[in-house]
């Protein structure tokens, strides 16, 4: 057996998607819901609650939705920003509509006042600001290495860090 | 007397599948540590199915079970393991099984005998299994879902009752019922596991007896008073089992679906043979047929199953004693 700190760890999306929302929940989040791919097998408590809400409303189900104070935030796990655009523009234009049935879901602990996209690409992204611009995200989330790199938009990061 | 471990490893279908067999390991007290932890695949999405000649992702060895690049090649006892797909989670002490665990929340009606061949192929094995058995999907208060359920118990009553040394042991829970709780059943399941661990035969041995006791009642009484009708689609004479398969060959799902329209027959026919083949002595005494009732011989989808890799391809072949196509 190789000392472990000498291997090359395997980035993919189930790597990505398991590191960020460590990473939101150490940084105060609340992660309600995280799609391991295993969600496809049946899902209970928020993970159920917000899956019921993206399957009602028919809007693109995101990789993690975490909450934090009044701010919601989805995010889409994947290699390419620009194969998500549709869900980033659904999140932006039904915001209001998300964030009323969250408000009106039991048992998601909280009222949501507003929120916030993010992207979190598979692998390195050398550009952040300017994928953050194109797509108008509050978030975009790099890996350099096997640790997730987070870059928020300016007064999208108070609290968040 | 306990065993002492010395290389506990646990193979986990996916990293994902991994840390939630250990989070229950956490949340039970499981006090075994594992020296290495391998995963089938890099993710729950990824349908690869190279573990069924043994290849296998390291890992951290931790609780977040990171993927690494570096693959190895099981032991052949694992690998014999994974042949009628693989479980959620194996135990092993170095090469040599202990458990394997199927860890599901859901049943569907139409398919209760989805996940049956993995399972079984363990007791074959003579490895001991345990299924954690949500029944999500299913509403009780329905008569025709309690038939579900009692066909479910039935499948793991025969598979008891031929190997009564290891068997299947369904730990299930009903999320409305209180005393049927999901924490309920996981901690009667990892008692059990716990027991064979350890090496303590006679607390694995009187879990047995208690789930057996269970589970046939079930079998005899049916689930809830309800005793499930015959499948139609399997036919029982004296000397033969016959599993009708209805596929219509010209059903788009066979070039577009990785599984063809196979996903619900393996898990019937690994099923029907050991409800309906087997004597008390645990003999085989009818013989184990398939037939498709419109699909040709030598049908597309079916030509390369002797070297597929595909278990929706080889398994009907593999369980059943004849496979017959009917169609013109």
């Amino acid at each position: 057996m190789s000392n472990s700190l000498e291997r090359k760890v395997r980035i993919d999306q189930s790597h990505c998607n398991y590191q960020l929302a460590n990473r939101l929940a150490d940084s105060g989040w609340s992660v309600l819901f995280r799609d391991p791919g295993r969600v496809t097998r049946g899902a209970s408590g928020s993970q159920a609650q917000v899956l019921g809400i993206f399957e009602r409303t028919g809007l693109p189900i995101p990789d993690i939705a975490a909450k934090l104070s009044d701010d919601l935030l989805l995010v889409e796990v994947d290699k390419s920003a620009r194969n998500n655009e549709q869900s980033f523009r659904s999140y932006r234009e039904h915001a209001s509509r998300i964030i009323g049935e969250f408000n009106s879901t039991a048992h998601l602990d909280g009222h949501i006042s507003r929120l916030l996209v993010g992207f979190c690409k598979v692998g390195r992204e050398r550009l952040p600001a300017a994928l953050m611009s194109a797509y108008d995200l509050d978030l975009v989330v790099s890996f350099d290495e096997a640790t997730p790199i987070l870059s928020w938009r300016s007064g999208a990061s108070l609290r968040k860090n | 007397m306990p065993t002492a471990r010395s290389h506990l490893t646990l193979w986990a279908e996916s990293p994902e599948e991994a840390r939630i067999f250990l989070a229950r390991c956490r949340r039970q007290g499981f006090a075994h540590p594992f020296s290495d932890i391998y995963v089938a695949k890099r993710s729950p999405k990824n349908r690869s199915n190279d573990y069924v000649e043994g290849q296998y992702f390291c890992t951290s060895n931790d609780e977040h079970v990171t993927v690494y690049e570096e693959v190895i090649v099981a032991p052949s006892s694992i690998i014999d393991l994974v042949q009628w797909c693989t479980c959620d989670a194996m135990i092993s002490d170095g090469s040599t099984p202990i458990v394997v665990i199927e860890d599901t929340t859901h049943i569907v009606r139409m398919n209760v005998y989805q996940r049956v061949p993995r399972l079984f192929k363990a007791a074959l094995l003579g490895v001991p299994a345990v299924a954690l058995q949500g029944t999500r999907g299913l509403d009780f208060r329905l008569r025709g879902d309690c038939w579900g359920m009692h066909r479910h118990m039935r499948a793991y009553a025969a598979i008891c009752r031929l190997y009564p040394t290891t068997g299947v042991l369904p730990f299930y829970y009903i999320p409305e019922d209180a005393e049927k709780s999901e924490a309920q059943a996981e901690q009667a399941a990892f008692e059990y596991i716990n027991a064979l661990v350890a090496g303590d035969a006679p607390t694995a041995d009187r879990i047995r007896a208690q789930v057996f006791a269970e589970v046939a009642d079930i079998d005899r009484r049916g689930f809830r008073g309800h005793v499930a009708p015959d499948i139609q689609s399997i036919e029982v004479a004296h000397d033969r089992v016959v599993v009708h398969i209805g596929a219509k060959p010209e059903k788009k799902s066979w070039r577009e679906k990785g599984s063809g329209q196979m996903d619900p027959y393996i898990g019937m026919i690994a099923a029907a043979k050991y409800i309906y083949c087997f004597d008390a002595h645990g003999n085989q005494s009818k013989e184990m047929v398939v037939q498709f009732t419109h699909v040709p011989n030598d049908f597309w989808w079916f030509r390369d199953w002797r070297t597929s890799k595909s278990l929706y391809k080889t398994l009907a072949f593999e369980i059943a004693d004849r496979v017959e196509f009917l169609g013109t």
